[in-house]
């Protein structure tokens, strides 16, 4: 390398490096190892050199150590299979309360599904009563009639009467349900219902003759089924006796009184249909009998009825009896004109029907025992 | 049965080549037992058969990284040689300090390796410190210089440098860092 007084090899950061690393030829290496015996500065940068190494090798080689040891702990544990934040936790405690909340949420979700599916079984009787072989109103033919009325009253009525007991025991979630449905029903339908309002009901029945109409309406009386919801609320199902107003018998009907609520707010602007949408959409009637006559559309009954009703050509409602007042309120597949409800009448049958008297069609209703009494007995006054 | 023993080896060797220390757990965990009986049946104890093997497999890193290994027999026959010998060496001074203890000698002894050792350990120690408080880049360049031995070209790849000369530059920077350190030390 350069002799020269002034710079030495070891001014070479590499050079020294390589030269202390022993890292270059032998013979470099003699060369410049004779120069260091000359050199006072050069060996003291070699010193510094040796001594950096030294440190850095003793800095790696601890370093190392301690990675090493930190390896071999954790491998030590995991051979041991427990680690001190594990075998504090008490397992068997922890899975014991994992188990019981496991139950809870279980019985949780059987008990929400049950609830969910009250529907269903409250539908059952329903069903079952319509499985009865049943003459449908719109057809006149015999054939079609199915068993005549003295065939099958008493069988029948039985059979109705267990389907209401059985009923009767899920009344109270039904009439939630119901009630709930009714009101948040108006909320959503009544645009629709107003889209049509001429449209003709959906199972308006064959005109019939006088005596065919009154065998019509046994059969469907006996054959109605009333489904009790509680001690003050019914569901009933009405069938279509015939599309036009029978005035014969006009000794039994009782007219409902002109009315002196508000029109029919079906048939008025959707704006206002919004803002009313809280309150029950009625033309009340003051009857003799104390019955108040509603409407709703039939979109706001309860999937079950509203199915029903749609497949049968039924007309379901819903009383309430509160005191000396009935409140009905029938559910409609189109809205009626406030002429053809003022014109309401009622006409009761026997002792447990009712017809009522629209102007262009009469709807036979079966009432529940409970109210049989109450009816007659307003009607006669 | 070898060529078992020679596929794991080379394995191990790649292994540290590639500076996967889990292969040193695999040396240590293969070692321990031999290691430990040895010491333990000369008069150590089982953290010295921790100590030596530790030591043992830091050279043998060092060896295998720096290129200086040459594989000419089973690395458990390498460990165990070094091992050997390190004790063997200690065993040694021991037994000196331990006699020069018992003549009471008051007079220094003319061996200055002692003393010279311990001076080297006391230096080297304070470079360990510096360049710890030094930073990692540079803490990280010269260990790979100057302890892993590695070319500049290896640390240029390793470090993300563009080429070996801006690791030369690097390598000086850090070095002039590390000795202004050390000027505060003493």
């Amino acid at each position: 390398m350069t002799e020269n007084s002034n710079i030495h090899w070891t001014d070479d950061d590499e050079l020294l490096s390589k030269y202390v690393l022993h890292l270059l030829d032998s013979a470099e290496e003699a060369r410049l190892a004779t120069h260091l015996k000359a050199c006072e500065a050069c060996r003291i940068a070699v010193t510094n050199e040796q001594r950096i190494i030294a440190g850095t090798r003793m800095a790696g080689r601890t370093a190392l150590k301690e990675r090493l040891n930190a390896r071999l702990e954790l491998n030590q544990r995991a051979i041991a299979g427990v680690t001190p934040a594990r075998s504090n936790i008490p397992w068997m405690r922890v899975a014991s309360l994992a188990a019981v909340f496991l139950v809870l949420v279980t019985v949780g979700v059987y008990n929400n599904w049950f609830d969910a599916n009250t529907w269903n079984k409250s539908e059952i009787p329903e069903q079952a009563v319509h499985e009865q072989p049943q003459q449908p109103i719109e057809t006149e033919s015999k054939e079609n009639a199915g068993p005549s009325p003295d065939t099958r009253t008493r069988d029948d009525l039985a059979a109705l009467k267990s389907s209401v007991e059985k009923d009767h025991s899920d009344k109270n979630k039904l009439r939630k349900t119901e009630q709930s449905t009714e009101k948040g029903a108006l909320d959503k339908s009544d645009d629709r219902f107003a889209e049509s309002p001429s449209a003709a009901p959906a199972a308006a029945g064959a005109e019939l003759s006088a005596g065919e109409e009154r065998k019509m309406e046994n059969e469907i009386l006996l054959t109605d089924q009333a489904t009790v919801a509680s001690p003050q609320t019914f569901w009933v199902e009405g069938r279509i006796i015939s599309t036009e107003t029978s005035q014969r018998d006009e000794k039994r009907v009782q007219p409902l009184a002109e009315s002196q609520g508000q029109t029919n707010v079906f048939r008025q602007d959707p704006s206002r249909l919004k803002k009313d949408a809280g309150q029950p959409q009625q033309s009340r009637m003051n009857t003799t009998a104390n019955i108040s006559l509603r409407q709703m559309p039939s979109f706001a009954l309860p999937a079950a009825l509203q199915r029903k009703q749609s497949q049968l050509g039924t007309v379901q409602a819903f009383i309430q009896s509160q005191a000396n007042n009935i409140q009905m309120t029938i559910y409609l597949d189109s809205p009626m004109p406030d002429s053809e409800l003022q014109a309401a009448g009622v006409e009761t049958i026997g002792e447990d029907s009712l017809i009522l008297n629209l102007p262009n069609q009469r709807i036979g209703y079966k009432l529940p025992p409970a109210l049989q009494s109450q009816v007659n007995t307003k009607a006669k006054r | 049965m070898n060529l078992f023993f020679l596929n794991e080896d080379a394995r191990i060797l790649d292994q540290i080549g590639k500076g996967d220390e889990e292969a040193l757990v695999k040396l240590y965990q293969a070692n321990e037992r031999q290691v430990s009986a040895f010491i333990t049946r000369n008069n150590g104890t089982q953290d010295d058969a921790d100590d030596m093997l530790q030591e043992a497999l830091v050279v043998m890193w060092e060896r295998v990284r720096a290129g200086r290994y040459e594989h000419k027999a089973k690395i458990s026959t390498f460990i165990f040689a070094i091992v050997k010998n390190m004790w063997l060496r200690r065993l040694a001074r021991t037994r000196r300090e331990i006699a020069t203890d018992m003549a009471n000698d008051p007079t220094p002894s003319d061996d200055s390796s002692g003393l010279e050792q311990l001076i080297e350990t006391e230096e080297a120690g304070q470079v360990a410190s510096a360049l710890t408080s030094l930073g990692d880049p540079c803490r990280k360049l010269l260990l790979l210089y100057y302890w892993e031995e590695l070319a500049m070209d290896e640390i240029a790849v390793q470090m993300g440098f563009a080429n070996a000369d801006t690791v030369k530059s690097k390598k000086y920077q850090c070095k002039k860092a590390l000795e202004k350190l050390l000027k505060g030390f003493q």
